[in-house]
């Protein structure tokens, strides 16, 4: 039985239809999370699935118990929201018994629960505080607090660490992770950031015009994108869409042909033919490289391990202290290149590269889906 | 850094540690544009609170004299029957008058905010009475109450001869009419005070609290109305002011009647200080009812203040 | 007093002799136009004409009449915005001023005086003493009387009366009597509108009916503390809270003309109030004697209250000016503006030797009155309206006066008791 299951949920605002008969199902302890642009309707599908919005059609189902018609007070579920929403009158002990008060838990119990949560949350020190006396990232503890104190069967997050500045965001995220793990609560996230997607996800859904494009593990969604829009949306930076004719055939192999206006054109083997490549011999394909896939051509290693070669003019190098990240021409556009920091690219000339095109992905030139 | 309007001839000086005359004046304006105003507040409000203070100690009659009797005045307005009562109504109907309209407003207001439709066109209905006079507020009650013309009349036309609504004439009750029509006029504008608090609450402390489980009379009760306190501040304020304020109220509605029932200070010291040519009397009745409004808002100011700047 | 010193040092108090100068000067001087500024209340339709012919008259002399006509009803306003401008250094030639208020502004000390006029005029001769003495200040004559009311009337409806089967009563048991009549035939035996002015002109009609004119001075004038504590007043007192049991139900508030047009209209039968109430009887075309009856107060036929309005003159300097205001008070005590004035007012004239035939059968009867108290001692000033006793005094009787007689709590004793005390407090 999963914690939660989400059955063709469609959701309608008048005549626009927001979510698209969306299916999805989580087991317990797991981190699921919802990404996509703005937009998307994930945040549309937390509010259905924490009862603030009605589902205009569909099944809601948390721990096998149909909670589709009820409110959210009786589906047992918590949510931080991106603005913490803590109530700005009462105490921070006052905001997270809150729920329990409303539950009639006696004092003790609740007094018990306040303790525990904020141990675990290291705010113990900000008990008789009012929110307004706190910073964003104690309100962020607090918020999370009141979802904790709560116990319940799903955890909602409503991308709560937007309002945070950069360095805090990333000390959050690892927080959040550790009590992830040390927890096993059942999480949804929202977030439109793909690197917390990435990071903390059990599960990744990736979500576009109401509709889950793709739901897999971050490694599936990063290596295995379903088609053009996952595979764009998730990396950083994303991943180069050249144009190709894709050329020969099943028996004797698969070629791309990549046509660079003022080179000579790119002859690149594929190495995992497919069956969906035979019907499309002659068209206009997309392959997909991910910056990491290029390197240095290495004079001292064995040709053959290393990938099809390619060189071209380098026209931007941005070192990032740990890589640098080069800006080649090669087909209609150009590629980004991740090569180590030590790479002797110099802008205007000529650099030898490796593509590895092991894990490359090729897309269909209209449809956009992966085609291998 | 000052702005350095130096000329060539002040090139010679040595780098601006004072400020030019200019940058001065600069500094100075937006206090210069501010003295008018300050200077007749201190002059016609505080200065004349002065001299009403002086005059409560002289024996003025008609006209202002300055011969001192000290504190004679207050022990003849100590005296004075008609002033106990005058302030004893002041008491009853300022609280019940600013009691009700908070109560009723914020009612109002949290009715009106749950997206009803129309909902302009009741928040205009409610508003409405706050554009007339209390003249013509007072003369309408007065119609509607009077026993033999207003409400008590029409309920009697339709057949119920037993019903009694003599509020007006009794001298017992007639205070309350004046709260009834006070409260009439100025609760449309505490609703819509409440409503533009209401309207400023973030939308997801709501949806937590409907998460922590919190029914709607919960949530407005122990989450939304304390968020409320600086409206209610605004609106006590206000309404305190009107209140104390009441002589045309007084006047239009009840002329201060039965006999002097439903006096208020305000006209009791008009009536004293102008008609009766009781100057220092009148004075004298106004200062206990400054004293007295300042010992009820200087705390509240106090606190509330204090409150806000520790968060 | 330092407050009238002030104003003297303001105001230079000119001698007799440059008076009489200036006055020789103005007189002869007839191309020396001065000007007349006039305060004033004659606001109302029938007033406003009246006071019109004082200024047409004015103006034929050759001055100028600068009105400043202040509406409200009992002249409050007025007396505030009089106050402002005196305070200012700034007041007007003639104000409407009556009644000890007179004797207030001339302790101040900004009255001017009118003795030449009263000589040449022999008001002495013209006017009974007690209104006479009302005039003056400190022996000198300071204001000029416009008109004389009385207050203490009894206006009747005489078809309801028929109905009822009763008379005009002439005391006040007779009136309680009828009382019980005119109820049975299902009116309301006496109109009334509750507001203090009209309270306390009902008390001092009682209390002149109960005690007769000495007592009344003695009491509401002297303000002798035993007379006000006296069995006399204490019965008074009980007759006055009795008159309740003949009014109706919405009697609070309700002013005193619309009380007049419910015996108007027969809804009353009676009301008890000064003979300006008589412009409403006219107004509404009815004719004296038939369609409205008059008789003095019950119990008060020897008696006249009086209500008498005044034109009082402040300090003026200039020459011309000065002419202007003698002309002016001069004017207003001859035939031609006290006939006309109280044609239109619904008062008897202040001069007691005009030809009254123009005048109707109610106002005739009160010249007649009138008269005759003069010469036995009838003569009372109204306390309610402002002629017996000074503004702060009359406040705190109106105070005691309308309490009693709108609460239920107060017994004639505690309201004889309070009187007695408001008396002792003032002086």
């Amino acid at each position: 039985m999963s914690a939660l299951e989400i059955n063709e949920v469609r959701k309608t605002f008048g005549n626009t239809e927001v979510l698209k008969e969306v299916s999805l199902a989580i087991e317990s302890g797991e981190f699921l999370i919802l990404v996509g642009p703005s937009g998307c309707g994930k945040s549309t599908l937390m509010n259905a699935i924490a009862g603030l919005e009605p589902v205009t059609s569909g099944e809601i189902r948390i721990a096998g118990r149909d909670v589709t018609w009820c409110t959210p007070a009786e589906r047992d579920i918590a949510m931080v929201f991106q603005s913490y929403a803590l109530y700005p009158s009462m105490t921070v002990r006052q905001n997270i018994a809150f729920g329990l008060e409303m539950r009639k838990m006696p004092r003790g119990e609740r007094e018990a629960a306040v303790e525990r949560v904020a141990d675990l949350l290291q705010i113990s020190h900000l008990l008789e505080r009012k929110p307004s006396q706190l910073s964003g990232g104690q309100r962020q503890r607090v918020a999370m607090g009141r979802a904790l104190a709560r116990e319940p069967q799903v955890y909602l997050f409503d991308e709560p660490l937007s309002n945070l500045d950069a360095k805090l965001r990333v000390d959050m995220r690892t927080e959040i992770k550790k009590l992830h793990q040390r927890l096993g609560t059942t999480i949804v996230y929202v977030t439109h950031d793909q690197i917390e997607a990435m990071t903390l996800a059990d599960r990744i859904a990736v979500m576009r015009d109401g509709e889950i494009l793709q739901l897999g593990t971050p490694e599936a969604i990063y290596n295995d994108p379903v088609n053009r829009f996952v595979a764009e949306f998730m990396g950083s930076p994303s991943m180069n869409l050249i144009e190709a004719t894709l050329e020969g055939d099943a028996g004797q192999g698969y070629r791309l042909r990549i046509a660079t206006p003022g080179e000579d054109d790119l002859c690149l083997p594929w190495p995992r033919p497919t069956e969906a490549l035979a019907s499309r011999v002659g068209q206009r394909v997309l392959l997909g490289l991910r910056p990491e896939h290029f390197a240095e051509h290495d004079a001292r290693l064995d040709e053959a391990a290393q990938g099809a070669p390619f060189s071209a003019r380098v026209s931007v190098a941005e070192p990032t202290g740990a890589d640098i990240l080069l800006r080649l021409p090669l087909g209609t556009g150009e590629v980004t290149a991740r090569v180590g920091p030590r790479c002797p690219a110099v802008p205007g000339e000529r650099l030898a590269l490796r593509i590895d095109l092991e894990r490359a992905v090729l897309f269909d030139g209209e449809s956009e889906q992966r085609l291998a | 850094m000052p702005l350095s309007l130096s000329t060539s001839r002040e090139v010679g000086r040595p780098a601006a540690a004072r400020p030019t005359p200019a940058a001065r004046l600069q500094a100075w304006l937006p206090r210069l544009v501010l003295a008018p105003s300050a200077a007749v507040s201190l002059c016609f409000v505080y200065g004349f609170m002065l001299w009403t203070f002086v005059l409560s100690l002289t024996n003025s009659r008609m006209l202002p004299s300055y011969d001192f009797v000290g504190f004679a005045q207050y022990a003849r307005l100590m005296a004075n029957d008609r002033w106990w009562v005058a302030s004893t109504n002041l008491v009853l109907f300022g609280g019940l008058f600013i009691a009700i309209c908070l109560v009723l407003g914020a009612l109002l207001a949290i009715l009106l905010d749950q997206r009803i439709r129309q909902e302009g066109a009741l928040r205009t209905l409610y508003l409405y009475p706050m554009a007339l006079s209390f003249i013509v507020t007072g003369v309408a009650w007065k119609w509607l109450l009077n026993p033999s013309l207003g409400l008590e009349a029409m309920v009697r036309g339709w057949g119920f001869e037993g019903f009694r609504f003599d509020w007006l004439v009794n001298p017992d009750m007639a205070v309350y009419t004046l709260v009834i029509a006070a409260v009439w006029q100025a609760s449309g504008f505490v609703m819509a005070l409440f409503l533009a608090g209401l309207r400023g609450i973030d939308d997801s402390i709501i949806k937590a609290a409907q998460l922590d489980g919190a029914s709607l009379p919960r949530i407005y009760w122990r989450v939304v109305l304390p968020c409320l306190r600086p409206v209610v501040f605004s609106a006590v304020m206000i309404l305190a002011h009107i209140a104390i304020k009441s002589f045309d109220l007084v006047v239009a509605l009840t002329g201060g009647g039965p006999g002097y029932a439903s006096d208020l200070p305000a006209t009791f010291m008009y009536a004293h200080a102008f008609n009766r040519a009781q100057i220092g009397l009148g004075s004298a009745s106004a200062m206990l009812m400054l004293g007295g409004v300042l010992a009820i808002l200087v705390p509240y100011l106090y606190s509330e203040l204090r409150s806000r700047k520790h968060g | 007093m330092p407050a009238s010193v002030r104003f003297r040092s303001v105001m230079p108090r000119p001698t007799l002799l440059g008076l009489a100068v200036a006055g020789a000067l103005g007189a002869s001087a007839a191309t020396q136009a001065g000007e007349v500024e006039v305060l004033h209340w004659w606001t109302s339709g029938g007033e406003a004409q009246a006071a019109s012919v004082l200024k047409e008259l004015v103006e034929a002399e050759g001055h100028a009449w600068q009105d400043f006509a202040v509406a409200g009803g009992g002249g409050e306003t007025a007396m505030t915005v009089l106050k402002s401008r005196a305070m200012s250094g700034n007041p007007p030639s003639a104000a409407q001023i009556k009644g000890p208020e007179i004797q207030e502004w001339g302790e101040l000390g900004l009255l001017g005086e009118l003795d030449e006029v009263a000589e040449a005029a022999a008001w002495d001769s013209l006017l009974p003493p007690r209104v006479a003495e009302i005039m003056r200040h400190d022996g000198h004559y300071v204001a000029v009387p416009v008109n004389v009311h009385r207050v203490n009337w009894l206006w009747g409806n005489p078809e309801v009366l028929a109905a009822a089967g009763v008379e005009m009563p002439t005391s006040f048991d007779e009136l309680f009597d009828a009382a019980e009549a005119i109820r049975a035939a299902g009116h309301v035996p006496l109109a009334h509108g509750g507001q203090p002015w009209q309270d306390a002109t009902l008390f001092e009609t009682v209390v002149l009916a109960e005690g007769g004119e000495d007592f009344y001075r003695r009491a509401l004038v002297e303000l002798d503390p035993e007379a006000l504590g006296s069995d006399t007043m204490i019965q008074a007192l009980t007759t006055f809270k009795r008159l309740r049991e003949l009014m109706d139900e919405g009697m609070p508030g309700r002013d005193w003309n619309v009380a007049t047009a419910m015996v108007i209209n027969g809804v009353a039968a009676m009301q008890l109030m000064g003979d300006w109430a008589k412009g409403e009887f006219t107004a509404a075309g009815l004719a004296a004697g038939e369609e409205y009856l008059c008789a003095p107060a019950p119990g008060t036929e020897s008696a006249f209250t009086f209500n008498i309005d005044s034109l009082a003159m402040f300090r003026v300097t200039e020459a011309a000016d000065l002419a202007a205001q003698h002309d002016l008070a001069r004017l207003v005590l001859e035939p031609t503006f006290q006939e006309t004035f109280n044609l239109a007012k619904g008062s008897i004239p202040a001069r007691t030797d005009l030809d009254m035939s123009a005048f109707d059968a109610c106002a005739q009867a009160s010249m007649a009155d009138f008269q005759a108290a003069a010469d036995n001692g009838g003569l009372v000033p109204s306390m309610a309206h402002g002629m017996a006793v000074r503004a702060d005094v009359q406040g705190a009787l109106f105070d005691i006066v309308t309490n009693y007689f709108n609460s239920s709590g107060m017994s004639a004793e505690q309201a004889a008791e309070r009187l007695v005390r408001a008396a002792q407090a003032t002086y």
